[in-house]
This record gives C-alpha cells, sequence and structure tokens, in this order.
C-alpha cells in the first residue's frame, strides 16, 4: 500500500494528464471525477503494481482507459453513453486569449468528441501524452496496428472538420 | 491538402493545453484514497492471523488433523445435546403447567390481599344453644334398651 507522500506525488505528477484523457473520453466532469478518484484508491490499494511499471504514467492512463471502459460497461448502455459524451462541452482545453484559438479549441473539442471513442482515445494518447503505437496498443490492449490506422482515421477527420479554421489562423 | 502540411497540423493540435484538474479535487480524492488504504489495513488484519495460523499448520498434518477432530467432537456434542421432539414437547407441556400454576398462584395471592384489606364488621353473638334444642340433637335412645 502507498503511503500518503507517494500518492501525493503521484496525483501531482500524473493527474492533469489522467484528467484530460477521461474528460476527453468520458466527455463529463463528474464521470470523470468518479473514475480518477478509483483510479488513485486502486493505486493505494495496489502501490506495488504501480512501483514495479517501466513507466509510471503509461502504468495509470491503462488504468485509467481500463476503469473508464468498466464503468461504461457497467452502465449497460455504453454506445448511448458514448454519443451523449460526445455531445457535451467540458471545455478540454484552456481559455485561450485571442478569440481565434479560442473558436478553434472549442471546434477542435467537438470534433473530438465526433471521434468514435476509440479513435479519440489513441488520438489523445498520441498526441498529448506523445505515446509510441506499440505504448498505446499495450494500454488499450489491441495490436500497434489497429493503433496506427485508429490515430490516421482520426487525424483524417479532424483535418477535414478543421480545415477551414486551421487555413485562417496559418 | 491545400498547402496543410499534415505533421504541421498534429504539432499545432498537440500544442493546445488541456485544462487540468479543477482546485478541490486533490484533497479530496487523496483523502479518499488514504481511507481505501486505511480500510484495507484494517481488514488485513484479521486476514493476517489466518495467514500465520495457516503458516504455522501448513506444515503440520497433525495440527490439522487435530483441529478436525475438534471439530468433529463438537458437531457430535453438539448434536447429542440437542433435545429429542418427544423431549421437547414434554418441556413445552410443563411449561404450560407451570405457567398455568403460577396463574393460580397470582389470583390467590390477590385473594388474600383482597380479605386482608377489606373493612372489619362486628361480630354476632356466638350462637347460644337452648337446651331444647340441645335434646333434640342429642341421640335418641330407643325405649326398648330403657326398659
Amino acid at each position: 500500500m502507498a503511503d500518503e507522500a507517494e500518492l501525493r506525488r503521484l496525483y501531482d505528477v500524473h493527474a492533469n494528464a489522467l484528467y484530460a484523457y477521461l474528460l476527453n473520453l468520458t466527455r463529463n466532469e463528474s464521470d470523470s471525477h468518479d473514475i480518477l478518484q478509483d483510479v488513485f484508491c486502486h493505486v493505494a490499494l495496489h502501490h506495488d503494481a504501480v512501483a514495479k511499471a517501466r513507466e509510471e504514467r503509461a502504468f495509470l492512463l491503462r488504468m485509467a482507459y481500463n476503469a473508464f471502459v468498466d464503468t461504461t460497461r457497467r452502465r449497460h448502455a455504453r454506445e448511448l453513453r458514448e454519443q451523449s459524451f460526445a455531445q457535451e462541452s467540458v471545455g478540454l482545453f484552456e481559455q485561450a486569449a485571442q478569440a481565434d484559438e479560442a473558436v478553434f479549441r472549442r471546434e477542435l473539442e467537438a470534433a473530438m468528441g465526433e471521434l468514435p471513442v476509440e479513435q479519440r482515445s489513441v488520438v489523445h494518447l498520441r498526441l498529448w501524452e506523445e505515446l509510441t503505437f506499440d505504448e498505446i496498443g499495450t494500454l488499450m490492449q489491441i495490436p500497434p496496428d489497429t493503433a496506427a490506422s485508429r490515430y490516421r482515421y482520426g487525424i483524417d477527420k479532424l483535418r477535414d472538420r478543421l480545415r477551414h479554421l486551421y487555413d485562417e489562423i496559418k | 491538402m491545400n498547402g496543410m502540411n499534415s505533421e504541421q497540423f498534429e504539432d499545432y493540435l498537440r500544442r493546445q493545453p488541456l485544462r487540468g484538474t479543477p482546485p478541490g479535487w486533490r484533497r479530496k480524492i487523496l483523502a479518499e484514497a488514504a481511507n481505501a488504504s486505511s480500510a484495507r489495513a484494517r481488514s488485513g488484519s484479521s486476514g493476517r492471523w489466518a495467514k500465520v495460523l495457516v503458516g504455522w499448520m501448513w506444515p503440520r498434518p497433525i495440527a490439522w488433523a487435530a483441529l478436525a477432530t475438534a471439530w468433529v467432537v463438537i458437531l457430535v456434542l453438539n448434536q447429542l445435546a440437542a433435545p429429542t421432539p418427544d423431549e421437547s414437547a414434554r418441556a413445552s407441556a410443563g411449561a404450560a403447567v407451570a405457567e398455568a400454576n403460577l396463574q393460580l398462584l397470582g389470583r390467590l395471592d390477590e385473594l388474600d390481599v383482597a380479605a386482608d384489606t377489606a373493612p372489619v364488621r362486628p361480630r354476632s353473638a356466638p350462637e347460644s344453644k337452648s337446651p331444647d334444642q340441645g335434646m333434640l340433637e342429642w341421640p335418641e335412645t330407643p325405649i326398648a334398651s330403657q326398659t
């Protein structure tokens, strides 16, 4: 079991990344909170596994993904939940100082929400966690090639959706 | 592609800063985690005793046999000590009789108390018997025997 100082350290180092990932998956702040709490309770009870992990962040992201999958399974309405998650705006990104950046972030969040959750997860892990496809494959328990193809599909959709805004900014 | 470089686009996406955890979550989540940890520690102490017991007994088959024998003896004694249906029927009948007796005693007590608290009435004069009445009660002697 982890002592409190170790839990605090893990929270300070990883909580923001886990929260952003969960928020992108669930599209719901309350669900993200519940899953994040489950993750840290699990860490408190099974700290040995975290300590033995080669990549602490990747291990915790995997725990968060598994907890998300369990949560959606438990609700017996996974498809409905994912659709409703995707339609909600939750403030995934920080507030932008400039108006065109704010519009881009809002549209990016909406575009991410339109992706199937498996593609959304891969895109998030690749872009903002900078994981390799091998690492993403391990985390989501899929072959690396599948992770790569999901990423390409996701990025293509984002590019099509955001092309006009991106061209204006650039 | 309209001059839209894929790598540049991905880099631009990557530079969009994600929002951090809301303030106040840290304390709450860490407190919950600490609670979960301490609850496990509490429940773990009984588990440790079980582990110690198993660790001590596992290499000692005689200890296991003694434990099993003790359980068998306890079960047998328990069976022997249990009343038969006949005995329990008798016991319940006896209990019913005892109950009825108690109720009777209770009524008698009530009667005694009522008698003690009743107002004292002046006693009537003792009945004096007239000589005639005495004679009448006397057994008649047959005349034949007098003669």
